[in-house]
This record gives C-alpha cells, structure tokens and sequence, in this order.
C-alpha cells in the first residue's frame, strides 16, 4: 500500500461508502444487543439472480439474497466480511487503497481469520462489492482495485486527469505520445475528456493495436483507439463506457472471430 | 487283577482331582475358598431372613494363607457342624429345587480337604445359635478313605456374636490382585447382592468395606418340584421306585409342578397299557417307565412356573452397579422368566459405560458447553474397561460372581455372538466388543447348568444363551441411544468451538468501523458468545 496525502478532503462517494459499512455494523451490533443472532444480507452473485435491463443497457443484480450468520458453514465468511469492511473503512478515511492481492496479504495479519487463497477474499470482496452495487458504489470506491492494469488509449484525445498532490489538472494528450500509448489508470471516476473523433475503436490483440497506432490510423480515420489485450479490465470497459457516455461516441469494437 | 479292584470314596476322587472344585493354583484356591465360605454364609443368612454382615479376613505368610469368614447367620446345630464341613457332597440345596447360591454340598468341606492336604490342618469353626448360652467349637477334618468327618476337638466356648458363624481354614494359597481376586470377587458379590454388607481385610491389614445401599432381603425363592419335561427316563425310573404316592395318577401329581388330575390322566393314556392311573408307581417296569417317559414327552403341559425365581430386579442392579462402579452411564434389564429342560431361570443384564476420567462434555443452565475432565479414580480395582480394552464381562449364576473360565462360559458367547457393531461398537471379529465398559449378565435358576463341580462357568444351553442375547440387545439399544446423543454433544461442542474461534474477529471488525472501546467492544463479543450459545440447541434428551 502506498500512503497517499492524507490532505485532500472526503468526496461525497467517500462519505458515501463510509455511510454504508457504518449502516451495516450497526445492524449487526445493534442485533447483539437485543439479544438475536446478527446476520448480513449479501445479494446472490449466480447467473440465476442476473437480469438485463434494457432501459439501462447492462445486466442488474436481481432480488435474492443470501444471509451470512453464525453457523458453522458461514461463520468464519461473516467475520472475514466483516473484517475486509473494517479494511475498507480504514483506506477510505485515510485515502488510501488496496490491490486485490494486498487485501489478501492484509488479512495475514488476521489470525484465525486471515484468508488461506486469495480466491476466497476475492469471493468475500466480490460479496462486498455486489452488496455495494447495490447503493450505487463501486469497488473502487471501496478502494480494492484490480491488480493488473488497465488498457491502452491513443488517438484524437485529450484526458484531464488530477495532480494527486496538488489537485491541479493535468491534461495529456493522446495523440502525442509517439508510438507510445496513454495507458488508463485503475480508478477512472475523475477523469473528463476532450475529443473531436467520432468513434472508438476498442482491439482485442496489442500487436493489432500497435500497428495501427504506428501507421496513425487514428488520425486518418478520425478516431479514438483503445487496447484491450484480450479481455479488457474493469478499468479500460469503464473508461470506454464513460468517454463514449459522456461524449456519445459510438464504439466499434475490432476481436478475432472466435466467438 | 481281580482281587486289587476297590471302592473309590467320593473325597478320595476330589483329593485326586481337586481341579475340578476349583483348587487347581495356589491363587485360585484361596478364591475358592472364599467364595465357598461367602456363599454359604450368605444363603444361610437368607434363608433365615437376616441382612448378611460378613466379614472376610485372609492373611498370607510364606506361601500358606488363612482365611476367615465370619457371619451373622444363624448359626448351626452342632450335632450338624462335622458332617457340614467334614463330608463331601452332604448339603441341604441338592435334593430340592430352589434358587439358592450352593448346590452340590461340596464347596467349604472342598476347601477343608484342600487346606488339611496342603497345609495338615483342620478347619476350625464356632457357631452359635441364637439363644443358645454358649457358641460350639470344633475341629474338623475329613476322613478321605471313607467321606466321613473326623472331629479333632470340641468344646464350648465364649462368643461375641449372639448368632452365627465362623470359619478359619488354612492352606496354601497365594493373594494377588487384579480380576481374579478375593477382592474383586468380594466386590462383584456387592454389586450382585446389594443388601449385602461385607468388610474384608486383604493381607496387608487395609480394611475394605462394601456397604449395603438396601435393608431389604430379597424375597425367598420358592421351592418347586421338577417339571416332567426336564425329567430324563434315569431319573423317572429312580422316582417312581422311591415315590410314597400309591398310584400312578397320585405320583404324577404330587412329585411333578404343573401337573394336574387332568393332564396326569391324558399322560397315562397315551402310555399305553398295560399302565393305567392306578397302577403302582413302585412296581411299574422298565419299559412301561419308557412308554410313561414318551408319554410325558408327547402330552401338552403347562410351562414351569417362574415365580420360583428371584431376580436381583433392575432398580437393584442399577443401585448395586452405580455403588461399585463409577461411571457415566448405567442401563440394566430383567428378562422375562424362561425355561431349559424343564427348569426355570430368568437373565438379567447390566450396562456401566464410560470411565471417569475420560473427558465428558456438560451443558450448562445458560446453554453453555464445557469439557470437563474428572480425576481418574486411581488405584482403585477398576472393573471397567478403558477405552481400548475389550469390555470387562461380570458374569453372576444366581447371584455368585463368576471369575474363572470365561471363554467357556454361556454369557460370553452370548456377548460375542451380539453384534455391538449395529450399536456403536468397535467388535473385532469373533471376539468381546472394545469400549470402556462393563457387562453385567446374571443368570438365576433353581438349577443353574455349571460346565463343572467348580461352578466356573455356565453350560451354553440354546434357551439360555438366547435369553442373554435378548437381555444384551435390549440394553445394548439403550447404549446405543445414549452413545448417539454423546456423539451428538461431542460434535456441537466442535462446532461451537469453531464458531467461537471468530468472534473476536467480529468484535475488532465493529471495533474497527464503529469506532468502540475495548470495553464496548469486549461486552459486545461477550453478549455475542451468549447468544450463540442460547440460540444453539442440545436436544438433550433423557436417554
């Protein structure tokens, strides 16, 4: 974990997801205290319990929950639960974050409760995330990102992005950075855009990318490009929604045809 | 040739053959010899209707021991004490059938015999009878050659007790401990009598009692005649020659239970002529008493009647294994009364499971589980087995331990042929089941079948050994449902001992996000673990 500067004051969403895990250990101590068993509610993350607004245009988390208590089965999960929330708490406040596989490191510490694989916190992590979709925060916002980083964007952009020390904006543009490319950050809530292109072109395969970009495809055709590297992370998915949400941009996307 | 052929006497035959009374090993005979002396002394007691206050004291020096039982029975006639102690097979239990510990009339005058052969001394006893002015004294020892008391002194002496009697005899004898024990017999006795009080003194002077947990006597056993169905054509002929009854229909009647006018008449019907229910029992021939024996054979008769026996019943069992045995489950049964050849006998069984020491688990008032570890009992003769051992088997016939030859025993092949597997059980093939624990199989009858004169081991008569293993499996299903709900308390404990591993965790992630105290935070994980425990059942139920 990297300490950041401690300065900067909560956003909204931080209040926000501080709000939620504060609800939560409420119900739970206050269930204590009137003498039953707590429980935490999680939503059901199978396919069964997926639904596809067409309004939206993306798949939903649909009604069924499941309940984590103290029994034998869930007991050990609902102290972790709580525990990766107490973590999440904690970086929140202090503006910090964790990769996924630091939060498993994290929970070594935890004795009896620490986590064997970081599949299982992944799992927990995954739970606490669905709950949170839930009220509208996202994982980052929970400050777990990702560990592998996310895509690469050239073409007719310009990203504005936030000098984390001072809060100046900063501005790159992607059409000048050579045969290099701009590669998006992990977190991309702050970023905002300036394009003239009118399309984005999302590729599957980096050597596809890279030739493109060196025969400067984007500026004869009038695009954005954006590398995948297979299956794109959450990041670069949420950086094309966002630049062709907020600029309309219609995206195009360039895959090997093995569906 | 001819000429050397002579009478053998009946003490001569045991003199050579003492093995078969069971004075076989040093050990063994001092066993013997107590038990010969304990049994009397206690079927004299009951049979006069007295609470039986024994007191057995045997000391061991060089090799030669002393034993000395003392009761306060009611004593004997003195004209009878030489021929009690001094003459084999003389004895008031052979002739009549009735539940009585003694049978043959040969135990205490074997074991007099067995001291005068080894040590050279008589037995010396004093009785009184309850109000006589003074106790008898005599000494006695047996004639071999001629099976005939030989009194080497007698006088009348001062006495304590104001009835009773006492016995001292000498012989070589070996005390040891361990299951084949005075002390282990004395002990068994206890559990099997429980209106029994016996102090014992062991060699070394410590003083054991067995206190009585009943004031009540059994009631006596009654007296029955033989059932005709267990009687065999040597013994018809031998009863028809020596009956007072004038006719044969008279002698049916009087000398046999449940025959009455009706069945004794279908009975010499089917016989046959020449014989009719006049014919004189004393002049009937050999092949009608064959044709009489068909007969009987072949009639319909009423089952003997049971009521002769007398259970040690299972509220006395229990309380007689829960005052010697400690343990943490006891179940016992009384089967209902049967019958072999004719003769009534009735099985009864005991379970004592589980030793202390062994770790058990108790709920508590709140909800709460704990382990508890009690101390081992110690030193103390334990008759339970542990944990790994094959179970230990008490087996009693009316009312007598049995120590010696178990394997050929009736209750253990009984045990063996159970399947305790279907109950819970580790039983290696063939052989007695592993637990820790005892199983108690008493076997009453007015005629117990022993293998041998040294009354060891039970004769495994199909009817008898089926009554044991009904009596097992009863008692072994009583096992079975309380080992299931141990199971069942050993497997939540388990998971409550899981679950508790994480409440700490709970209260420093609420600790954590709520920002508590230590205080705050403790009382949340203690109110935390009350509810768990609260809110998970034991379904205890009474097995």
């Amino acid at each position: 974990m990297t300490k950041a500067s401690p300065d900067t004051a909560p956003s909204e969403q931080d209040k926000e997801t501080i709000r939620l895990i504060e609800s939560i250990a409420m119900r739970v101590r206050e269930t204590i205290e009137s003498g039953n068993l707590p429980s935490i509610e999680l939503p059901v993350r199978s396919l069964d319990n997926v639904k596809y607004d067409e309004a939206i245009g993306y798949l939903e988390l649909g009604e069924a929950r499941k309940a984590r208590a103290l029994t034998v089965n869930t007991a050990r999960s609902f102290a972790q639960t709580l525990r990766l929330m107490a973590t999440s708490r904690v970086m929140v406040e202090s503006n910090d974050f964790a990769t996924k596989r630091e939060a498993y490191y994290i929970s070594k510490n935890w004795g009896e409760c620490r986590f064997d694989e970081q599949a299982e916190s992944d799992a927990i992590m995954d739970d606490i995330e669905a709950m949170a979709s839930m009220h509208g925060l996202s994982r980052e916002q929970l400050r777990f990102y990702p560990e592998s980083h996310g895509g690469s964007v050239a073409g007719r952009l310009t990203v504005i992005d936030q000098n984390s020390a001072t809060g100046r904006p900063i501005e790159i543009d992607c059409a000048n950075l050579g045969s290099g490319a701009y590669s998006i950050p992990r977190s991309v809530e702050h970023l905002s855009f300036k394009t003239d292109a009118r399309f984005i072109l999302a590729i599957e395969t980096g050597g596809m990318f890279q030739r493109l970009n060196n025969h400067r495809f984007w500026e004869t055709a009038n695009c954005i490009i954006v590398e995948m590297g297979g299956v794109p992370t959450r990041a670069t998915r949420r950086f094309i929604r966002l630049l062709s949400d907020k600029h309309d941009l219609p995206v195009y996307c360039f895959v090997d045809c093995d569906p | 040739m001819a000429g050397r052929q002579r009478e053998i006497s009946v003490s001569e035959f045991f003199l050579k053959n003492r093995h078969l009374l069971g004075f076989d090993t040093p050990a063994k005979a001092l066993v013997t010899a107590v038990k010969e002396a304990v049994d009397n002394a206690l079927d004299a007691c009951e049979e006069a209707g007295l609470l039986p206050e024994i007191t057995v004291q045997v000391r061991d020096r060089f090799g030669k021991s002393r034993v000395v039982v003392e009761d306060n029975g009611p004593g004997i006639v003195e004209s009878q004490i030489a021929r009690i102690f001094g003459k084999l097979l003389y004895g008031s239990k052979f002739h009549k059938l009735s539940q009585s510990r003694g049978q043959q009339g040969m135990g205490i005058s074997a074991a007099g015999m067995y001291g005068q052969l080894t040590v050279g001394k008589p037995l010396h006893i004093i009785s009184r009878i309850e109000g006589d002015e003074l106790a008898s004294e005599l000494y006695v020892s047996i004639d071999t050659a001629n099976n005939r008391p030989d009194i080497h002194k007698k006088k009348r002496v001062e006495w304590d007790r104001p009835h009773g009697t006492r016995v001292e005899m000498e012989m070589e004898g070996h005390h040891q401990t361990g299951p084949h024990s005075v002390e282990v017999y004395l002990k068994q006795t206890a559990i099997a009598n429980p209106h029994v009080s016996i102090v014992y003194t062991d060699p070394q002077g410590r003083e054991t009692l067995f206190a009585r947990s009943t004031d009540r006597l059994p009631p006596r056993p009654r007296e029955i005649k033989p059932h005709p169905r267990g009687v065999e054509l040597g013994r018809l002929i031998q009863m028809l020659s020596g009956t007072k009854s004038r006719s044969l229909l008279g002698f049916l009647v009087d000398e046999f239970s449940c025959v009455g006018k009706k069945t004794a008449l279908q009975i010499v019907k089917r016989a046959g002529k020449p014989l009719s229910d006049r014919s004189y029992p004393t002049h009937i021939a050999h092949a009608q008493a064959t044709a009489l024996h068909h007969a009987i054979q072949r009639t319909p008769i009423q089952a003997p009647r049971t009521d002769c026996i007398v259970p040690i019943g299972e509220a006395r069992l229990l309380e007689g294994l829960r005052k010697e045995l400690p343990a943490d489950f006891y179940t016992a049964t009384s089967r209902p009364a049967a019958t072999y050849r004719g003769n009534p006998f009735q099985v009864e069984v005991g379970i004592a499971f589980g030793r202390p020491g062994e770790t058990k688990i108790e709920v508590d008032a709140s909800g709460h589980m704990h382990k508890k570890n009690a101390p081992d009992a110690g030193a103390v003769e334990q008759l339970i087995a542990r944990k790994d051992e094959p179970i230990h088997l008490l087996r009693f016939a009316n009312r007598v331990p049995l120590l010696y030859q178990q394997s050929s025993c009736a209750i253990t092949k009984a045990v063996i042929q159970t399947n305790w597997r279907s109950y819970g059980l580790h039983q290696p093939k063939g052989a007695l089941p592993i637990a820790p624990m005892a199983i108690l199989v008493h076997v009453a009858s007015v005629w117990v079948p022993y293998t041998s004169e040294s009354k060891e081991a039970i004769e495994p008569y199909p009817e008898i050994l089926k009554e044991i293993k009904l009596g097992l499996r009863q008692c072994a299903r009583q096992l079975a449902h309380y080992l299931r709900h141990e199971l069942h308390l050993h497997q939540e404990y388990d998971k409550r001992a899981y679950i508790e591993k994480y409440l700490p965790h709970i209260g420093v992630a609420l600790q954590d996000i709520l920002t508590l105290t230590d205080e705050e935070r403790d009382a949340a994980v203690r109110k935390l673990d009350n509810i768990l425990h609260a809110s998970r059942t034991t379904q205890r139920q009474d097995p």
